[in-house]
């Protein structure tokens, strides 16, 4: 098990965890957040290579192109990455919006509590 | 035929809610509300016209692929149709439509209507998104789309129980959605590819990426638990279901119809599409066994909940848990029978599931009272609405000639023809889960259309036509699908074929 990956793993639980045991709703949406991180450090890490090299194709590397793609890192799943955190992004502005109009309702951001006034 | 190339049709399909959901946003402030409405049905109707004319050409095998920016699969992005995904998508937007067409007369009081149907739009995209694509990453994207758009409608009253359910919901979808992506992740580790087509090639092949991942078994078992988790949670799969009989009654009755009717049935869609494209999973297989039961313990669990609602809108909800327990059953038997059972019965589910949301959004709209106890003799009163109501509950509940009956009888069919003990101990399940969604559907009928009516109903009035004719087009599509059941099985065949010889969607998205 390589580094990186035992740590998005950690940073994953750790969110999970979150999410399942916070009543603050602000956690839970933190720990969302934390997920989400998680997944995206795992999937940013799955395209490293050790000494790698920027995947930027210049007239030089053209000439030496299989040592460029030898040693290039995988540019696909930063692209991506960069995709989910702006729907994560979105995802946290939509839930804490809520998260507002809910504290002006009930008065309160505890989960269970919220649950009890509703009945 | 058409004049836009075929090709293209997937595209359209996509971009033209998208941009209509922008566009509405946009011009919202200056524009008469009722031509907003008008032209976001229009869109819709639009919409489900491409895809039918998507379903017919690619029912004969074709498989019509777009290649996204001229990018060769498996580089760029690829939409692709065959009849398991054309089949899905027209009966998402057709539902969509209909229930779009409801909304003019439904919303028509409300406030904050540029947004309803800015909203709607964006679901009816991401919905189209995840059908269409032949990428696993796309498809996320498209989820994601969707799902925010669900959140915000599932809130949209901004009262009590609205705003509960929506953070509720938005919670369980989010990890969900993460969970989705942590195994697309996996899988894009272990193989270097997110095209579908791609990927079923290269797992049937073991041809795995030098890396890391590299010959650890436990890759492709551990992305597909946490695919089928994430697509379980958008299915509402018992255990993963609890925010559905929260969030479906807390939206605005045309969105119930939607979110009940069809998007949770698009989850569905990516699961089969995963484990019999990607995964080329077989009949007898754990997973589909373990599919099965889930299926079984979904429907039970659901049918008693049920008949412990008093709240009508909450009654249906779990009624949809249930029989989305019905069609994974079907899909876990994995045979051409029980697949064809399990998609004829999305079919049919979705017909009929709308019509009772849409019906019971009637009678909330008309009488603003969702509590069954605090209701009833309202039959002489919207005869129209009883009669919608009695055929789709009682298509649910599988009343022959209804077309709820066909679905089941062959998915309990395909259980029996397997010949295992287990499947037959789930048949003798699931006929006494009908029985019981007998009884709660006429325990719900009972209550709100016969018996006395209330002093306050006195003046109460039937919906209006916009209102009624989506109900007597789905009335009409689940009497016929229920006489004539050749008619929907025409559709449903090709799909199943699509769905158990993943060869030729392979085959032509990686040559096309």
């Amino acid at each position: 098990m390589n580094f990186p990956y035992a740590v998005s793993m950690v940073i994953i639980l750790l969110g999970l965890y979150c999410i399942l045991r916070k009543r603050n709703l602000i956690k839970i949406i933190l720990g969302m957040g934390v997920l989400a991180d998680g997944v995206n450090l795992f999937f940013i890490s799955l395209g490293y290579r050790a000494g790698g090299i920027s995947p930027v194709l210049t007239e030089e590397r053209i000439e030496h192109f299989s040592a460029f793609t030898a040693a290039a890192v995988d540019p696909l799943p930063q692209a991506l990455v960069l995709t989910a955190i702006v729907i994560n992004m979105s995802i946290a502005a939509f839930a804490l919006a809520l998260a507002v109009k809910i504290y002006q309702r009930f008065g309160t951001l505890d989960m269970r509590k919220i649950r009890r006034l509703h009945g | 035929m058409t004049v836009i190339p075929l090709e293209w049709l997937p595209v359209f399909s996509i971009i033209l809610p998208l941009a209509a959901g922008f566009i509405l946003v946009a011009v919202g402030s200056f524009v008469p509300v009722r031509l907003q409405a008008w032209s976001a049905f229009a869109t819709t109707a639009v919409t489900f016209s491409l895809t039918v004319s998507l379903l017919f050409a690619v029912m004969d095998g074709q498989v019509v692929t777009h290649q996204m920016a001229g990018w060769r699969p498996p580089f760029g992005i690829v939409l692709a149709v065959d009849s398991l995904n054309g089949f899905v998508a027209a009966v998402v937007a057709g539902i969509t439509m209909l229930a779009a067409l409801y909304s003019i007369e439904y919303m028509k009081h409300e406030g904050g209507q540029t947004y309803y149907y800015a909203l709607l739009m964006l679901i009816l995209s991401g919905m189209m998104g995840i059908t269409l694509t032949g990428d696993l990453f796309n498809l996320f994207v498209f989820l994601e789309l969707s799902s925010v758009a669900t959140y915000a409608l599932v809130a949209f009253n901004l009262d009590h129980e609205g705003l509960e359910a929506g953070i509720k919901y938005c919670i369980m979808g989010a990890t969900a959605t993460s969970m989705v992506l942590l195994g697309i992740a996996l899988l894009y580790g272990a193989l270097g590819t997110l095209n579908m087509a791609d990927i079923a090639q290269r797992l049937a092949g073991e041809r795995f990426l030098p890396g890391t991942l590299e010959g650890n078994a436990l890759v492709a078992p551990l992305a597909v638990a946490l695919l089928i988790w994430g697509f379980g949670v958008k299915a509402a799969v018992v255990p993963m279901h609890t925010w559905l009989p929260d969030a479906h009654p807390a939206a605005p009755s045309p969105i119930s119809a939607i979110l009940s009717g069809v998007y949770i049935k698009v989850g569905l869609y990516a699961m089969v599409r995963v484990l019999f494209t990607a995964y080329h999973v077989q009949p007898g297989e754990a997973l589909l066994i373990f599919l099965s039961t889930l299926g079984v313990v979904t429907m039970v669990f659901s049918g008693f909940m049920a008949l412990a609602q008093t709240d009508i809108k909450r009654l249906l909800a779990f009624s949809s848990v249930m029989n989305i327990g019905y069609i994974l059953f079907g899909v876990g038997i994995g045979s051409l029978l029980g697949l064809t059972g399990g998609l004829y019965h999305l079919l049919n589910h979705a017909v009929l599931k709308s019509l009772l949301f849409l019906a019971a959004g009637v009678i909330v709209h008309q009488t603003g009272v969702r509590d069954m106890s605090k209701l009833g003799g309202l039959g002489r009163k919207m005869p129209l609405t009883m009669g919608a109501f009695a055929v789709g509950g009682f298509g649910i509940a599988g009343v022959p000639p209804l077309n709820g009956f066909v679905s089941k009888w062959i998915i309990f069919k395909a259980a029996i023809e397997t010949g295992q003990p287990l499947f037959i101990f789930y048949v003798l399940l699931g006929a006494v889960m009908s029985v019981i969604a007998v009884a709660y559907i006429v325990n719900a009928f009972r209550s709100v259309f016969l018996g006395q009516l209330r002093r306050e109903h006195e003046n109460l009035r039937e919906a209006g036509p916009l209102m009624l004719v989506p109900m007597l087009a789905l009335m009409v599509a689940a009497v016929v699908f229920g006489v004539f059941p050749q008619l929907g099985l025409n559709f449903v065949e090709p799909a199943v074929q699509a769905a158990l010889h993943p060869g030729n969607y392979v085959e032509q998205v990686l040559g096309g």
